[in-house]
């Protein structure tokens, strides 16, 4: 609690990583947002169903979108749910039927992956660094960019590897099995058992890749292939409090989204001025997301560099 | 109620089934069989005793029997290679196919007939098709004259497959026994086991003894009602069935079975048993079974006429026995749920009310109408679906999607389904890739659904254009003139044309029979300024020339409207336009012209210009272009800009922090 809670201060104290990390990903969202812009704009300033749509999604409007304008998505929402679905997916090759807008989305996740690691390059070097402004954060991001790069592809490939090999394919193995059982309380928890599997080892892909960006940042008198051991091992040692970082921030996240679901704030924005209005408030959440963001990658530093409390000696004198 | 013994479930049931004497249709196929079922080897062996009477206007010569088991015999079977080209291969794991065998088969003078047997494919000519056989009689069967056969055969069951067959302990047994086609004017009419099509067959009466081992006791059911449980010899129990005026016999057992059964009564309808064999798991879920079984009694009873047969049997099949879900048998449905379905998510497959309806509204189309689901599938299936979705919007309303998470359901609140067409969008997708057609013959999984969806969208659609009273009139009278007489495609239309009034047939033919799709729009709606008088203009035989005075406020305005029928079937249509101070015009347009122009020269300004305002077409393909508000507004694209962009970071976000 005390690690994360002081990443935080860190983050709080020095915005400017909350904001580099909010500008990032606005720009990126920013790329996606002219085409579906005008794409909702077209359909709907003329259309009788605008008004009942601004209450609540209209599933007739938007089935009959997607089918009339097959270009727009592709098959992309399709291919994601079937990579979060019980069977799961075989890899990449499942979005291939993604287009347009879909794949442009696609195009941006994988430009995410490179700008995640310019924005850690830039947020563990500062704080090496004690650099307190965008300037620092800048040249620390693209001076570390090509090694957090391989650190950030390599644990991507570890997590599609992760998925292909243990999630999905145990669902292959398991098919016949999980076919037989009578009860769909022993489906489902075979199903959770690859799911617990997939979790654990994702997490502990997540874990290793952060740690090994700290010690190759604190510890640059060490070879590079030994900082990326150190790294794992600083992650094996200090598991436990690593795992409650983590969860941490995962649970402070998780609570976000649920008052943001709870305050409903889009129901309000029926207006020009209520859109308005919508896009700060979501802005200050994203902002809010990327502050407990940054306090987490601050808190992972802290709780690996943190020295072990010295133990207690006991003194004696001679009689 | 639960665990009721089988003595008071038999006594309720009988009592329900002998308050009615007459027989309902006259007897052409009846059967008694006695079979012993070898629950180790999944084998049933059996005699039968096939009482036929030629129906039909002229004497036969053959018999032609369904051996559907073959179907599930090997990968060349036409069921097999058809599910491997629809790109959903059935795997059977060794030792799993099914199989169906007849080993002994006399006449009623003793003449052994099996030596004339012989396999045939009427439809598809696959010569390693063996669902059909063909015998050559002694003697031609007169018209009107009865015959009498024996038969011996042993049946295999598949793992379970396609409506039939065993997944562990469980056991459906549907198609199993060697059954007479049909004899008719043309000849036989006895189809092969197709992968979408389901059966067709004439009324008889079944008598029918199981033997099973002792541990099936009281975990039996079956078609019509169970006369007799008793001892046999070898640690084993007779269950002894019968059932009239049906066309088929399917029965099931599983020793894990709930066995519970509750009277249906309700003033004005026959008492109905309904017995429920359900899975201990689905305990909970049996309050539902129940309730949706009496409410659909009630409802169609209502609807389509009383339910004759005074018991029903429901069967909740095991999880691993998903493809014995959903299917119809007479007096007895197999149902399958999904205990983790809400209730609000009714439009998925497995969720329990909407079975149990759609099963239920079988009894009527497929059970006592019998239409002939080969050739013309739309006439049970097409109307069941509708049955179902037209009960479901009325005793639950609006349905909400729901995505799995890594197999975990999430239920969309926030998102209403409004059936009839929320639910169905799916028929969209194959719209145009076929007509209804024999079963044997659409391209693929996707354009059979037209089946189930396109004919209940169109007779929603024909619903909304008659009025529901003219609907439920037009059904009532389509049942009460067909029970038990196999109505065809032309019988239903002739009852259309009577009740709703003639021409309504001629558009549910263009809907059905055709690919082309629906598509009205309304391509462009425009109000301007009306020009005032200008220029020579002659007023009370006098010309003279008028110069209007600069307007500061326009305040009549000339509209123009242009809707286009953009799909290929016509049907008449209604347009509305609406205008300021509250005024409107509507009109019905024909559709037959491809594009038609609503003109006004001077009148209020045009606020909005709809085409099938009240929703009635629900087979338009596209009724995203049904409208168009002249004063666009931008609210609700900004609103869902907003929110895409929100959504659109924060997904790439969380996908940053995976690795």
């Amino acid at each position: 609690m005390s690690d994360f809670g002081r990443g935080l201060m860190i983050s709080i104290r020095r915005p400017h990583f909350a904001i580099a990390v909010w500008l990032v990903q606005g720009a990126l969202a920013a790329v996606l947002a002219l085409p579906i812009s005008n794409f909702l704009h077209a359909e709907l300033n003329h259309s009788p169903a605008a008004s009942s749509m601004i209450v609540a999604p209209n599933a007739l409007w938007w089935n009959t979108a997607r089918r009339e304008h097959p270009d727009l998505l592709g098959t992309l929402p399709e291919s994601a749910l079937a990579l979060f679905s019980a069977a799961g997916t075989r890899g990449f090759s499942a979005f291939d039927g993604a287009a347009g807008v879909g794949a442009a989305f696609l195009g941006a996740g994988l430009l995410a992956i490179v700008l995640h690691a310019f924005l850690l390059g830039g947020i563990f070097g500062s704080l090496a660094n004690r650099g307190t402004d965008l300037t620092v954060f800048a040249r620390e991001g693209a001076r570390r960019l090509p090694a957090f790069l391989i650190v950030t592809l390599g644990a991507a490939a570890l997590v599609a590897a992760v998925y292909h090999y243990v999630f999905w394919a145990s669902g292959q193995a398991l098919a016949g099995f999980t076919g037989n059982l009578a009860t769909e309380q022993g489906q489902r928890f075979v199903a959770l058992g690859r799911l617990a599997a997939l979790v654990v080892l994702v997490t502990f892909v997540k874990v290793a890749a952060d740690a090994i960006r700290v010690a190759l940042v604190e510890r640059p008198d060490l070879p590079p292939v030994t900082r990326y051991l150190v790294g794992v091992g600083s992650a094996l040692g200090r598991l436990v409090p690593i795992l409650a970082t983590l969860v941490l921030w995962a649970g402070s996240t998780g609570v976000l989204y649920f008052l943001w679901s709870r305050l409903n704030v889009s129901s309000a924005a029926t207006t020009t001025g209520g859109v308005v209005l919508l896009v700060a408030a979501q802005q200050v959440f994203v902002f809010l997301r990327a502050v407990l963001k940054v306090g987490y990658y601050a808190a992972i530093r802290e709780t690996i560099l943190r020295r072990a409390e010295p133990a207690a000696v006991a003194a004696e004198t001679a009689p | 109620m639960r665990w009721r013994t089988a003595g008071l479930s038999v006594a309720a049931v009988a009592a329900a089934a002998l308050a009615r004497s007459a027989p309902l249709a006259d007897p052409v196929a009846s059967y008694r069989i006695s079979c012993r079922y070898d629950e180790t080897r999944k084998r049933i062996e059996g005699t039968e005793l096939l009482t036929w009477k030629n129906a039909g206007p002229r004497a036969a010569s053959t018999l032609r029997l369904h051996l559907y088991l073959n179907a599930f015999a090997n990968n060349r079977s036409s069921y097999m290679k058809e599910r491997r080209r629809m790109g959903d291969p059935a795997r059977v794991a060794p030792g799993q196919w099914g199989s169906i065998a007849i080993s002994r088969m006399t006449s009623a003078a003793g003449e052994d007939l099996l030596a004339n047997l012989r396999f045939v494919a009427p439809d598809d000519g696959n010569a390693d098709d063996r669902t059909v056989a063909e015998v050559d009689l002694p003697a031609p069967i007169a018209s009107g004259e009865t015959a009498r056969f024996s038969i011996e055969f042993v049946s295999r069951l598949p793992r379970v497959l396609d409506r039939s067959g065993w997944a562990g302990d469980f056991v459906l047994a549907g198609q199993w026994f060697p059954k007479v086609g049909v004899w008719e004017a043309r000849g036989w009419n006895c189809h092969q086991y197709h992968s979408f099509s389901e059966f067709f067959a004439d009324f008889g009466d079944y008598d029918v003894t199981i033997d099973v081992p002792r541990r099936l006791k009281g975990k039996v059911g079956g078609t019509g009602r169970l006369l007799e449980e008793r001892e046999a010899p070898g640690d084993r129990v007779l269950e002894h069935f019968r059932a009239e005026s049906v066309h088929d016999f399917a029965w099931t057992a599983d020793p894990r079975f709930d066995v519970e059964t509750e009277p249906f009564h309700e003033a004005g309808l026959p008492d109905v048993a309904i017995t429920l064999l359900s899975q201990p798991e689905h305990a909970a879920l049996a309050p539902r079974y129940f309730a949706a079984a009496k409410k659909a009694i009630s409802v169609f009873g209502k609807r389509y006429g009383p339910y004759p047969y005074g018991i029903l049997t429901m069967v909740d099949p095991p999880a691993n026995a998903r493809e014995a879900w959903g299917m119809e048998y007479p007096t007895f449905i197999a149902c399958g749920a999904s205990a983790y379905t809400p209730k609000s998510a009714w439009q998925r497959y497995e969720a329990l009310e909407p079975t149990v309806a759609h099963e239920y509204a079988h009894q009527y189309f497929y059970g006592m109408l019998a239409s002939n689901e080969f050739e013309e599938a739309w006439l049970d299936e097409g109307f069941a679906r509708y049955s179902e979705v037209r009960f479901m919007a009325e005793t639950e309303g609006d349905a909400h999607p729901l995505v799995s998470l890594f197999g975990f359901p999430i239920l969309l609140r926030s998102v209403a389904l409004h059936p009839p067409l929320d639910t169905q969008l799916r028929t969209f997708d194959a719209v145009s890739r076929d007509p209804l057609t024999a079963s044997w013959k659409f391209e693929g999984h996707a354009s059979y659904g037209l089946v189930y969806g396109k004919t209940a969208l169109a007779l929603s659609t024909l619903e909304r254009q008659v009025g529901r009273p003219v609907m439920d009139r037009l059904f009532r009278a389509y049942v009460d003139a067909y029970r038990f007489r196999h109505p065809t495609t032309e019988d239903f239309l002739g009852v259309v044309d009577r009740v709703a009034g003639a021409g309504w047939s001629s558009l549910l033919r263009r809907e059905l029979f055709t690919s082309g799709t629906v598509d009205y729009a309304v391509a462009s709606a425009e109000s301007r300024p009306a020009d005032p008088p200008a220029g020579w203009i002659e007023t009370e035989g006098r010309s003279s020339e008028v110069v209007p005075a600069p307007a500061r406020r326009p305040r009549r305005f000339e509209t123009n409207v242009v809707v286009q029928r953009r799909g290929d079937v016509a049907l008449p249509v209604e347009i509305r336009l609406e205008f300021e101070k509250g005024k409107a015009y509507e009109t019905v347009w024909n559709g037959e012209a491809r594009w038609i122009r609503l003109h006004v020269d001077s009148g209020p300004k045009l606020l909005r210009a709809l085409v099938d305002p009240r929703e009635k077409i629900l087979l338009d393909a596209d009724r995203n272009n049904n409208g168009w508000v002249v004063r666009g507004d931008a609210a609700a694209a900004n609103l869902w800009t907003a929110r895409a962009f929100f959504w659109t970071e924060n997904l790439l976000d969380l996908f940053m922090e995976l690795w």
